[in-house]
């Protein structure tokens, strides 16, 4: 495969990439991650799709990246990239490797960092991306959060061929309890530490784009503190950082509800993981890991929330 | 000709001891820097395999049996009634799903009737798995 990559680059992107080096860079998940490095010094970086992992696919997460970069959003720029799969079997997009701070631990920031990094999450969710090529468009911004909830059901149902109530339920009371929504955001999906680069204190490049797609602004706030951020800070903390950098605010009943949501996306999505390892179409073992054991504590503490929770319809407004 | 063979347990054992003798050693990061995703996945893949050694066998029809236990006490309950027989768990959710928004006593004896046992059997599994996510963090604990 690295011959083949290489050499299409040497081809189709920059003849100094002939005989250039592949180097596998991270332990990324949902793509295949590889930094080629030219003759000349140039770098590039590849993402190759894993054959259907967490359900989403590199062609749309491509034309989003290249909307956002046309719409002056920071993002890697892409150089070049094959949907159809037609040179290694899989498809992959290139782009230009940025240069950022590297730490032990990605998710260690400071917080003039995390600060900056929320003002690029403001910054997205004002961009109008109804354009962007997203796959799903909802024609009112009220369908938006249905419709995820729906995308993620229907993928967690197709890796899997048996019925799960607790899934279906979670299902049914996302949609059941959806907030209002009065206009679209582009939403990053998978916001927080890691999954952006950063040099002296600002974001150079938001990264990880795969779970991109309009929804509410709401969805990436309680995703950046309750999970991909819990590490980095506790949650008051990141409550507190939306409030002074966004002046976002919501109350407990929300904050829950979006956490909910951000679990059930997470547990469809890892149980693909578990179905693409059990077909072969990936046998890495961290397929089989984040499709069994990661699944089922997303799907535990989604449940948690789902039966703690009043049933009757939520009144709270933002 | 002997038609005995190594057992898939004997062969999971084998390679897990095998990863972690003759593999792990020869990767070691404090001897020369080593890649992270080699090493990763070196240490998922003792995970996994030394995770099927051990786990006992799951039991789908034992599971199928508690919830249809349930569902029996349901027999009444008008969510539940008339619904078309079949796969308990297919029923479990139908009902479930049927009560979301629902604040009334049927609904409430489906959720009271169903949950528990759904969520002990998730229990039941996590605690099955729950040893491979030092693995997938890159952690090796000891055989």
């Amino acid at each position: 495969m690295p011959d083949a990559l290489v050499d299409w680059l040497a081809i189709n992107v920059d003849a100094a990439f002939h005989g250039a080096t592949l180097r596998r860079i991270g332990v990324g998940h949902s793509r295949a991650m590889y930094c080629a490095t030219a003759t000349s010094g140039r770098r590039l970086v590849l993402r190759v799709e894993q054959g259907g992992v967490f359900g989403t696919d590199s062609a749309e997460e491509c034309r989003v990246m290249r909307s956002l970069g046309s719409a002056g959003y920071p993002v890697a720029r892409i150089v070049g990239d094959d949907e159809r799969g037609d040179v290694i079997g899989r498809p992959f997009f290139v782009m230009e490797f940025v240069e950022g701070a590297e730490g032990a631990d990605e998710r260690d920031l400071d917080l003039p960092t995390a600060a900056a990094f929320v003002d690029s999450l403001v910054a997205l969710h004002r961009l109008d991306g109804r354009h962007f090529g997203f796959d799903i468009v909802p024609t009112e911004p009220s369908d938006a959060t249905r419709l995820q909830v729906e995308r993620w059901h229907r993928i967690c149902r197709g890796a899997s061929t048996n019925d799960d109530p607790l899934i279906d339920e979670a299902a049914a009371w996302l949609t059941h309890h959806a907030p209002p929504l009065e206009r679209l955001a582009v939403v990053h999906g998978d916001a927080g530490p890691g999954n952006f680069v950063h040099r002296e204190g600002s974001v150079v490049a938001v990264t990880d784009w795969e779970f991109a797609h309009l929804g509410d602004p709401a969805e990436d706030f309680a995703y950046c503190a309750t999970m991909r951020g819990a590490r980095t800070m506790r949650r008051d903390a990141w409550f507190d950082l939306f409030a002074a950098r966004a002046g976002f605010q919501l109350g407990e009943e929300r904050w829950r509800y979006w956490e909910a949501f951000n679990l059930f996306k997470g547990a469809c999505a890892n149980r693909t993981c578990l179905d693409i390892f059990e077909r072969g179409v990936n046998s890495s073992p961290n397929m089989a890991i984040i499709g069994t054991t990661l699944h089922q504590l997303f799907l535990r503490r989604l449940a948690a929330i789902v039966h703690a929770e009043p049933h009757d319809q939520h009144q709270e407004t933002p | 000709m002997s038609t005995e063979r190594a057992s898939e347990a004997a062969i999971l054992v084998s390679v897990a001891r095998t990863l972690r003798a003759t593999v792990m050693p020869a990767i070691d990061d404090s001897v020369a820097p080593v890649d992270a995703y080699v090493r990763a996945t070196i240490v998922q893949l003792i995970g996994i395999v030394e995770q099927a050694s051990t786990r006992t066998v799951g039991s789908d029809s034992q599971r199928s049996r508690e919830l249809t236990r349930a569902l029996d006490h349901l027999a009444s309950n008008p969510i539940v009634v008339g619904g078309p027989a079949g796969d308990p768990f297919a029923t479990a959710a139908r009902a479930l799903v049927d009560c979301v928004g629902r604040t009334d006593a049927a609904a409430d004896e489906v959720r009271a009737a169903l949950r528990p046992v759904l969520v002990a059997q998730l229990d039941d599994e996590l605690a099955q798995t729950i040893c491979l996510m030092d693995a997938f963090r890159g952690r090796l604990g000891d055989a």
